[in-house]
Formats: structure tokens, sequence, C-alpha cells
């Protein structure tokens, strides 16, 4: 499946995209950018975000149109062959990483698509994986 | 070669066209953008969303931080 997508994003991403609203940081800055590029979401990401909206006592339908804007990653049969390999792969030093660490290396190993996150650290030094710091990247 | 935005589901119809190994929708594709999902169109939402508070937006990390941890549950 090829997917328009330029980069799979974590959902503190999108954290910071509103967090930095008012005026310029990292994420916003990235944004800018590469304001043609296309951001997804893997399903659960988009899901913690959600998760954030209620867990603050916000309406989901004040945020439904910013969380809308990106595309949702949805597992097949592949992804969860793939979230296997990693986790056999990885399964020594699987205890420093998170569920859903697991399941992002998965996607992004699908999909052939660079992680945009400033949780760099978790996801250094995997193979086949690109990451991005927007946290420290100019222009992609 | 000059960008141009087009629909959701103008891309989606052209992005079906190139999934058919028609080479030349394939290289317009890469010179068209969808409207849908561009860090344009975010950097539009994102203005329209409630300004945020310092403790609303530690709620918020906490939230998606505590999402992506292993059960603290013996059972797994």
């Amino acid at each position: 499946m090829t997917l328009a997508i330029n980069y799979l994003s974590d959902a503190i991403f999108l954290l910071d995209l509103w967090r930095e609203q008012q005026g310029t940081g990292n994420a916003i800055r990235f944004a800018r950018d590469n304001s043609d590029a296309i951001v997804g979401l893997p399903w659960f990401a988009k899901g913690e975000f959600i998760k954030a909206v209620t867990y603050a006592n916000f309406s989901i339908w004040d945020f439904q149109p910013f969380i809308e804007e990106f595309p949702t990653i949805v597992p097949t049969d592949k992804t969860l062959d793939i979230y296997a390999q990693a986790i056999a792969e990885l399964r020594d030093p699987l205890p420093s990483f998170k569920p859903n660490d697991i399941w992002f290396i998965a996607v992004a190993r699908e999909h052939g698509l660079p992680i945009l996150t400033r949780n760099v650290t978790t996801f250094s030094g995997i193979d086949g994986l690109q990451v991005i710091n927007y946290g420290e990247t100019v222009s992609q | 070669m000059k960008k141009i935005e087009i629909s959701d589901d103008a891309y989606q119809r052209l992005l079906a066209c190139k999934h058919h190994d028609n080479v030349s929708f394939s290289v317009v594709i890469k010179n068209m953008i969808p409207t849908h999902g561009s860090f344009k169109n975010i950097l539009k939402t994102v203005q329209r969303l409630p300004t945020p508070d310092a403790t609303t937006l530690d709620v918020f990390e906490s939230a998606i931080n505590k999402s992506n941890g292993w059960s603290n549950d013996s059972r797994y």
C-alpha cells in the first residue's frame, strides 16, 4: 500500500503545535518549513491525543477540525507481522521500549516513513528507521 | 514545475490511477498537493484551537505519556 504521506508523527508533536500556537517554536517552525508535506498519525497516536482532549475536559468538537487534518494510519496484516518481527529483534532491550514505541517502529518500517518526534533517544540506532528530531531540525 | 492544490477527492482519484500503473499520472501526482493533512492546513486549524494555559498543557502531556507505557499489572 502506498501512502500519500511524508512523515509519521507522535501525539506530542500535535501538542507542541498547539503549545506554540501563539508564537514560534520548533514544531511550528518545522511545519512552516515543510508546508507542503503531509503528516500522518498512527491510529494509537491519534487515540492518545483524543484521550488527552477528554482528560483535560475539552469538547472533542473543538479539536476535531485540527485532529482530522492528520490522516490516520491504520494497521494491516503486514503491520502485525512487522510488529512481531520488531519484538523479536528488540527482545533484549525490550523493557526500554513501550508498547506504542514498537507499533511506531512497525508502522514506520511498513510504509518507509520517517518518524517525526522529539523523543529521538528511544528510536535512535534502530535498523531501517529514519528519525527526525523536529526540536533540532531545520528545513527538510 | 508548478505545484497546485487539489481537493482530497481529486487527489484520491489520481492516486487510484497511479495504482493502475499509469506512469503519466504518477508524474503529475508528484506536483499536486492534497489539501487534507498538509502542514499548510494544519497551521491554519491549530490557530482556531482554544488558547492553552500551562496547566492544560501539563494535563495533555501527562495523559499522552501515560498512554504509552507497559502496564504495571504483573499479568503482563
